[in-house]
Parts: structure tokens; C-alpha cells; sequence
């Protein structure tokens, strides 16, 4: 598992020197803090997929830390660990979002397995974030897309004809409906975001699908 | 308005529970065990669980448990227990329960809860959900 990087953060030399021994030798990269101050320097200085907090700490508590971090970087995730595991605490961790509450002395196995989870949850939501981003960019260039078409575009005529009766004289003219119109700017504006790259051509043609099949 | 299931095979704290969240106009759907609960969250739109931890045939961990891999899988979930244990509390924190509250409760505490939870699932904000 090349280049997930961890963080772990634990007041005793003993386990970060296991922790980072066992992991790196997974071919993960791995950084140590020995207290919260020194964890939340390195997370505003450098990007982690997951932090190793112990729970308690001389200086400040792995709750106290977890919170911190969340405010740095919210897609990072948590896992707290703790020799004195209680329920309160263990409700506390749920409460301020840890991912897990790992209780010491651990199969460092289960810890393995514990964090493969948790790089997945951290694709998961950086995935998220991508799509969410991707969301606003386009709401935002589809609204100012319409404020220039609502100024520029003249209105196209539709292929569609009906038969009108004036005077005894039956004649055949193009209608224009307002569904029309609409679907004929909606697909247009798709059509600038294909050609911008800001969607797939797939994304195009269930677009165009369901825009027709409003007419 | 927005609507919780209450689920809990007493009827006494079912009861109680509605009452309280009835008077805060929420509107309530109730359930006496989990495969109810299941089958009201299949077929009605539901903002929040509160659900008791030790019922006879599916305990509120295995209903979240379920919940989670339905497609309504965002819906937070409070567990309410007389019974809290470690286990317990680990393995609600690893199904991602939005909180894990010990009877006796303060009412308005978990009312609270409640509308903290709605509104962060309604954010996509959920502490699982970010």
C-alpha cells in the first residue's frame, strides 16, 4: 500500500517506534508526534489520510486533539487508542466523529485491517468532496450561462407546425411552444459545459435523453 | 415537519417519547421491534431513529446495522440504553449511531440531540457524512 500516509500521535516512544516500525514496513509512510501541540503543527504543515491519537496524553487529551485536527483538516480520519478505555470516553470519541476506539494492548494486525478501512473511508469522502465541488462549479456557470442566454440568444423556431383557419383559408405555421424553447436553451447550455470538459459526453446524452422526453 | 421512529418494545418509554417530541411537533412513527422498525423505514420518508439498545429480536446495534445497508443508510441513529457497557458503546461508534444516550436522559437533552442530527443529515454534515 504505497503512499497513504499516517499520523501517529502518542506520548510514549514505545509505541510510536512500534507503530512506526510495523507500518512502514507495509510501505506506508509514516510520521510520529509525541504530543497534541506537535500533531496539530504537522497536520496544518502537511497532508495526512490517517491519525493515530492516543486518548490520554500529558499535555493534551486525544479528544482534545481529535477536535483540533477536525478543524484543520475534516476529511482526515481518526482513530483514537487508549489503555484506559471507559464508556464514557468511548461515547465522547463517537461524539467529536472518531472513526474507531482501539483498545491497548492490540493485535497489530487488527490495527492493520482497522486502518485499510479507514484510507477507504478517506477516498470515500475525498471522492465526495470532489463530486460536491464538481456539483457547484457547474450550478455556478449553468446560472451565469442563463443570465447570458436570458440577455443574447434570440429564439429559435421549431420544426413543429399547426393548421390555422382565417376567413375560410386554411393555412400551416410554425409553433413555437414555451416547452420547446426551454428544452432548446437547457440543451445549449449543456452543450457549452460538454464542450468545456465540465461534463462527460455520457453525462450529455442522459441529460439531452431526459430533456426531450420533457417536450 | 419531520419525522422520527421511536422504537423501543416498552410501551412506557414509547409513550413517554412520544408525548415529548409529539408536543415539539414532530411527527412520529412507532415501532415495538426492529423488523417493524425495518419495515416503516422501507416505506415512509424517516429524519431520525431513536431506538432502544436490548429488544427480544433484533437489538438497536443490528437494527442500525441494517439500516446502514439499506438505501435509506444516512439516517441518524440514537441509541438509548439502561444497560451502557464498552462493547456496546464501541461497536455503536463503529456503526456510526449519531449518539449513544444513557437512561436515565434529560428530555430536552435529547431533543436536542434530535434536531442537531436532522439538521446535519438535512447538510450532509452528519459526523459521518462530511
Amino acid at each position: 500500500m504505497p503512499n497513504h500516509s499516517i499520523l501517529v500521535v502518542d506520548d510514549e516512544l514505545f509505541v510510536r517506534e512500534l507503530l512506526e516500525e510495523y507500518f512502514s514496513k507495509l510501505d506506508f509512510e509514516v510520521s510520529v508526534a509525541s504530543s497534541g501541540p506537535a500533531a496539530l503543527k504537522m497536520v496544518a504543515e502537511s497532508r495526512f489520510k490517517v491519525a493515530l491519537i492516543d486518548l490520554k496524553m500529558s499535555d493534551m487529551d486525544g479528544i482534545e486533539v481529535l477536535k483540533s485536527i477536525r478543524e484543520l483538516d475534516e476529511n482526515l480520519i481518526m482513530i483514537l487508542m487508549t489503555g484506559y478505555p471507559t464508556v464514557e470516553s468511548s461515547i465522547e470519541a463517537m461524539r467529536s466523529g472518531a472513526y474507531d476506539y482501539v483498545i491497548k494492548p492490540f493485535r497489530l494486525n487488527e490495527l492493520k485491517d482497522i486502518i485499510s478501512r479507514a484510507i477507504k473511508e478517506h477516498q470515500f469522502r475525498s471522492e465526495i468532496g470532489d463530486i460536491k465541488s464538481r456539483i457547484d462549479t457547474i450550478e455556478r456557470k449553468l446560472a451565469s450561462l442563463t443570465n447570458e442566454q436570458d440577455l443574447k440568444r434570440p429564439p429559435k423556431k421549431s420544426k413543429r407546425t399547426a393548421v390555422t383557419e382565417s376567413d375560410g383559408v386554411y393555412s400551416r405555421t410554425a409553433v413555437v411552444s414555451d416547452s420547446d424553447l426551454a428544452a432548446d436553451c437547457q440543451l445549449e447550455r449543456w452543450g457549452k459545459l460538454l464542450k468545456e470538459g465540465l461534463i462527460s459526453q455520457q453525462e450529455f446524452d442522459a441529460n439531452k435523453k431526459r430533456i426531450l422526453a420533457a417536450v | 415537519m419531520n419525522k422520527i421512529l421511536i422504537v423501543d418494545d416498552e410501551l412506557l418509554i414509547r409513550d413517554l417519547l412520544y408525548d415529548h417530541f409529539s408536543a415539539h411537533d414532530y411527527h412520529i412513527s412507532m415501532a415495538e421491534s426492529g423488523q417493524k422498525a425495518l419495515d416503516i423505514i422501507g416505506n415512509e420518508r424517516i429524519d431520525c431513529v431513536l431506538t432502544d439498545l436490548r429488544m427480544p429480536d433484533m437489538d438497536g446495534l443490528e437494527l442500525t446495522r441494517k439500516v446502514r445497508e439499506s438505501p435509506n443508510r444516512n439516517i441518524p441513529v440514537i441509541i438509548i440504553t439502561g444497560f451502557p457497557s464498552l462493547e456496546s458503546a464501541i461497536e455503536a461508534l463503529r456503526t456510526r449511531v449519531y449518539d449513544y444516550v444513557v437512561k436515565p436522559f434529560n428530555l430536552n437533552r435529547l431533543y436536542g440531540t434530535v434536531e442537531k442530527a436532522i439538521a446535519e443529515a438535512n447538510g450532509n454534515q452528519s459526523h459521518w457524512e462530511q
